[in-house]
């Protein structure tokens, strides 16, 4: 248990009598241009004693500044902060007996007097947690589930991959390599890439240049976290201009492999499972794993997805919910009257479902 | 006549031979073991008359496992583990056998009432034998009579069965590699830990969040964050921690969001525990501790007196892409 000081309580003179709440109604104006993290590395989080990936890690100067931010907080605290902003300090009026002004007449009824509201809650106003300081983690905020998008960053991936080997730097390739835009995006899978029948594999354009964009450099401006996309109609173009070759290269060095599964993960949050990763010996069993579409949650989603014909029967009606006795009653016109009368004798008009269910289930399941 | 019952005893000694193969010798008849053949993938096992290739079967011995930074969900390396450890085939019937057996061994088996000779009260006849022209009583105590004692009771006992331990080992990795298969062991680097923002922890070391409620708070959204993000958390089914030992942040974390994971050592983990949530998340040391420990039916127990002739326990955790 954190022992918490006892605060001073401050001189009468100069508070009013509307600071009698705990938090000051107004908070301090903070600093704007407060030094600390950079965001896209604040936000990439990993254990204490996993050092978070080279190309993410913060650069000696950042962290001097870092350090000396925090020092700096310690003087005047609450100033520093920008990702996320604590309450005010606690302020006290001065008791009744020792206000100055001769006017003052203590409230008796709580009528007019401000209200602050309580801690509750605090965390999810937008003015103190903004949607920047929020967890970011290695796979994209958003699922690519569209298929013609999934193509083009499995070949982005393969591409880049197999230009890395090319070019001989192959140390990087089981490491983090930078987004990058739409236009990196555009210049990669528009290489050139074939395979021939015995297995090997040909790259043609400018590979150094796809190789030089997995590097992150120091210099380089802050990298935009949002994945690039393009439009269906341009993907559907480009992907007429590639070799139909490109889908039968071969994925059989674990390390190929691992790095476009990995890039992949990275460009889309498709994750081919560990058990799925011997079907992927080439682009194409690849891309049978990765476009797999998902499987629809409830059956009312499956029916409405595939049951088109289920759900055009004369003689079938399809509900998304369970048919209770209140939705018969409702679609007779009879729930209100048995509504009102059940008001009358004040009896309750709770309806299906009022009870209970299972609450040892409810625990197991980590509900209260 | 004698010559005919020769023949036919020398007929059943060579189908008794040939009947007498063990299931390891057809292996070897069926796998060439030398590299060279090893490129024919037919071999013939029958007679000429009735000669088939058959194709040569090779099941792999290893799984690929990708290990994953926490709680960025990186990938960092791919390991080779055995068959025999995250992927063995499910059976149902053992499962529930270790189920059963846990759950058997759970029970306290605390519940105790008492017979009419613990019921507190006299033993002295509560009326004349006869003569009231009512029936016959005994003491007060009888259990015929409200407030007596209970006949048939329950008294405290053990509930324990028991299960061979090498069927419950089996139920164990059963159930990881039942996981394993549907993509739902998440295996992360050693030191699973949650971190929490550095701006957190000043606020909290400068005495600006000395609000229990607030920090509470602060750290069940961004737990609930780190959760939802790598879709681990209540959408998806919950989750099941498991590491070493106790971490002071991330256990306390998920006891504040209890609808969206729970985490456990290694200690407390059972094989209910391992089929109950959405997916297993679990620090990659844990899992061979765990590994190591159920794994009796695998490693002998026998004195060799060569060592070099012992046989070695399936290897798991080399790694093959780093």
């Amino acid at each position: 248990m954190r022992r918490i000081p006892r605060l001073k309580r401050p001189s009468a003179s100069g508070l009013s009598i509307s600071s009698i709440n705990p938090f000051s109604s107004t908070p301090q104006p903070r600093s704007a241009s407060s030094p600390s993290k950079p965001s896209h590395l604040a936000r990439l989080y990993s254990s204490d004693n996993q050092p978070v990936p080279r190309s993410l890690a913060p650069s000696p100067q950042e962290q001097e500044n870092h350090v000396a931010a925090q020092y700096s907080l310690q003087d005047t605290p609450s100033h520093q902060y920008h990702l996320y902003k604590p309450p005010p300090p606690r302020s006290y009026a001065s008791p009744s007996d020792e206000v100055s002004d001769p006017s003052y007449a203590p409230a008796t009824t709580s009528a007019g007097l401000e209200t602050v509201g309580d801690l509750a809650g605090w965390w999810d106003k937008s003015e103190h947690w903004s949607e920047a300081s929020d967890f970011v983690g290695f796979r994209p905020r958003e699922k690519v589930v569209d298929s013609l998008s999934i193509e083009a960053a499995v070949r982005r991936a393969v591409i880049e991959a197999f230009a890395l080997q090319q070019v001989g730097k192959e140390d990087i390739l089981t490491q983090v390599w930078p987004v990058g835009g739409v236009e990196e995006l555009r210049r990669v899978i528009q290489l050139d890439l074939k395979s021939t029948e015995t297995g090997h594999v040909s790259l043609e354009g400018d590979v150094a240049e796809v190789a030089r964009g997995l590097q992150w450099e120091a210099s380089a401006p802050e990298a935009a976290q949002t994945t690039p996309r393009l439009d269906s109609t341009e993907l559907l173009r480009l992907r007429n201009a590639w070799d139909i070759s490109w889908k039968r290269v071969p994925l059989v060095d674990p390390r190929i492999k691992f790095a476009v599964t990995k890039r992949i993960f990275q460009l889309t949050g498709q994750l081919v499972p560990d058990h799925a990763l011997s079907d992927a010996t080439n682009v194409v069993g690849l891309l049978h794993i990765v476009q797999k579409p998902p499987k629809p949650k409830t059956l009312t989603e499956e029916i409405q997805k595939e049951g088109k014909d289920l759900i055009n029967l004369p003689n079938v009606t399809v509900a998304t919910k369970r048919v209770t006795r209140g939705d018969k009653e409702q679609a007779l016109g009879r729930l209100k009257l048995m509504q009102e009368e059940l008001r009358k004798r004040d009896l309750p008009l709770e309806g299906h479902g009022f009870a209970r269910k299972n609450r040892e289930l409810a625990q197991l399941q980590g509900g209260m | 006549m004698t010559s005919k019952a020769v023949r036919g005893l020398n007929e059943a000694m060579r189908s008794l031979s040939l009947s007498s193969q063990t299931c390891r010798e057809m292996l070897s008849h069926r796998i060439p073991i030398t590299a060279s053949s090893s490129s024919i993938s037919t071999n013939f096992t029958r007679s000429m008359a009735t000669e088939a290739p058959l194709p040569a079967w090779r099941p792999a011995t290893t799984v690929p496992l990708t290990i994953f930074d926490f709680p960025s969900c990186e990938p960092k390396r791919l390991e080779s583990w055995s068959v025999k450890h995250l992927n063995l085939p499910l059976r149902r019937d053992l499962l529930h056998l270790a189920v059963v057996f846990e759950g058997d061994n759970t029970r306290q088996g605390t519940a105790s009432s008492k017979t009419r000779w613990e019921v507190r009260g006299s033993g002295r006849k509560i009326k004349p034998q006869k003569g009231l022209g009512t029936a016959r009583a005994g003491d007060r105590n009888s259990p015929i009579r409200r407030g007596g004692g209970k006949v048939f009771g329950p008294k405290p006992r053990d509930f324990g069965t028991k299960m061979t331990r090498k069927a419950y080992d089996v139920a164990w990795r059963t159930a990881l590699s039942y996981r394993y298969r549907r993509g739902q062991l998440v295996v992360c680097e050693d030191g699973m830990e949650l971190p929490l923002p550095a701006e957190f922890e000043t606020m909290v070391q400068n005495g600006e969040l000395n609000n229990k409620e607030l920090q509470d708070s602060f750290i069940s959204k961004w737990t609930r964050q780190i959760l939802d993000t790598n879709e681990w958390g209540r959408s998806h089914g919950r989750s099941t921690f498991i590491t070493t030992n106790y971490r002071e942040d991330l256990f306390p974390a998920l006891d504040l969001v209890p609808n969206y994971g729970r985490a456990m050592d290694t200690e407390d983990v059972d094989v209910k525990d391992l089929l109950t949530t959405g997916r297993i998340i679990v620090e990659r040391s844990a899992l061979l501790d765990l590994i190591e420990r159920h794994q009796s039916d695998l490693v002998t127990n026998v004195y060799y007196v060569n060592p070099a002739l012992r046989p070695t326990p399936p290897q798991s955790g080399n790694v093959l892409v780093e």
